[in-house]
């Protein structure tokens, strides 16, 4: 399959409930391994700063699912989640992995890196040694990685985890590394951008960025574009309360700031979206949410303006 | 006295160690540590009553149906709404 027909069915698929993404998905990506003499993706999986919800998303994904992903595109060589293996034996294989894959494995954070106070805010394992912090595991990791893709909102830009005051001074994980790193964001992410991404690194490399860093195929045009509700928009017709048909801008959507394909995309096997369910759009996608975001029930003119400053977030550092 | 060190412990959610203290056969002392902290309660803090629907759903993306319903429920107490059953 070439890169063009590839991005246009990942854009295309929200759009038909049915299996063609699989269908061509996999045996494409088969024969593009079986050609190539590659093997699948070797991924080592580290779970920081988050709420566990991005490796839940991850699991609903459909079109592929789950153990299609598992059996023919990743190869899932470390995850806290996931794994059978535990304590010091998680750790040897953790190492081991590291060895071996040196300059070929894809890290994937799940969740900001604490960097205050040494980084004991999370600690990914103790050891006799003394504590593995996520801070010192994704620095060494990130060095030695292929490719380094930052799941859900944390990851990318600190999140929720390091909302205001921020007392653990979580940041994103491009903020700790000195080198390319992919922005998968979302609160939690949809599993298909995920996925796709992960695809797109499998066969063709690093996907096209928009100046965030986040995938442009699945981050390219805002919420309100492509919104059901837009002609109320158009037509200067808003929603009382919450409940009413009309735009929900008066309350709070951040749709018109928030870069994602949710409303023709939508959730959980492509059923719904937040609009689809009269809840606004709380712009989780976005590198200040959810500081950013709040009040969520505010008009965008009247939510905080005291956005985080990260001048050099998303430039790839020298 | 041994002292066994079991971290981590996977298949979960979150970070979770384990420190047992064995003698002779029987555990004398466990220590659990979820080696993560955020810092929920001061997050919350300063926000619009209302953000606590979405925000807590970040606790925990297991359960955070649960989180933003009670805080929901938090809600409809504190603004005194008179909700019915089908509508809840």
């Amino acid at each position: 399959m070439e890169k063009v027909d590839f991005i246009k069915l990942c854009q295309d698929s929200a759009k038909a409930n049915n299996h063609e993404l699989s269908a061509k998905l996999l045996p494409s990506a088969r024969q593009y391994l079986l050609e190539h003499g590659l093997g699948k993706l070797p991924v080592i999986w580290l779970e920081t700063n988050d709420s566990g919800d991005n490796n839940i998303a991850f699991m609903n994904t459909t079109y592929p699912y789950l153990n299609q992903v598992f059996r023919d595109m990743i190869d899932l060589l470390y995850s806290n989640t996931f794994m059978a293996a535990q304590g010091t034996d998680a750790l040897q294989l953790l190492e081991d992995t590291m060895n071996h894959y040196q300059g070929k494995f894809t890290l994937v954070v799940e969740g900001a890196v604490p960097a205050k106070d040494g980084g004991l805010y999370n600690v990914i394992a103790r050891t006799k040694k003394g504590p593995l912090t996520a801070l010192d595991a994704v620095v060494r990791l990130g060095e030695a990685a292929q490719y380094v893709v930052a799941i859900g909102t944390c990851a990318s830009f600190g999140g929720a985890s390091s909302a205001a005051p921020n007392v653990t001074g979580s940041v994103g994980i491009s903020q700790v590394l000195k080198r390319q790193v992919i922005n998968v964001s979302g609160c939690p992410v949809n599993p298909d951008w995920f996925v796709g991404t992960l695809a797109h690194l499998l066969m063709y490399g690093p996907p096209e960025v928009d100046e965030l860093n986040r995938p442009k195929l699945f981050y390219g045009a805002t919420v309100h574009r492509h919104c059901q509700r837009r002609s109320y928009f158009d037509n200067k017709e808003y929603a009382k309360q919450l409940g009413d048909i009309e735009c929900m801008f008066s309350q709070g959507c951040s749709g018109p700031r928030t870069g994602s394909d949710c409303p023709y995309r939508q959730w959980i096997n492509h059923v719904s979206w937040p609009v689809k369910v009269n809840t606004p759009c709380i712009g989780c996608t976005n590198r200040d949410f959810p500081d950013g975001s709040a009040p969520f029930f505010s008009p965008l003119p009247q939510k905080t303006t005291s956005h985080k400053q990260q001048p050099d977030m998303g430039k790839e550092r020298p | 006295m041994q002292k066994i060190l079991f971290s981590p412990v996977t298949r979960l959610s979150g970070l979770l160690s384990v420190e047992l203290s064995v003698d002779q056969g029987t555990i004398t002392e466990a220590d659990v540590s979820a080696t993560m902290f955020r810092g929920f309660e001061y997050i919350m803090r300063n926000h619009h009553v209302t953000d606590a629907v979405y925000l807590t759903q970040r606790i925990c993306g297991i359960c955070s149906m649960a989180h933003g319903a009670v805080a929901s429920y938090l809600l409809d107490q504190l603004y005194d709404n008179d909700i019915n059953e089908n509508a809840q």
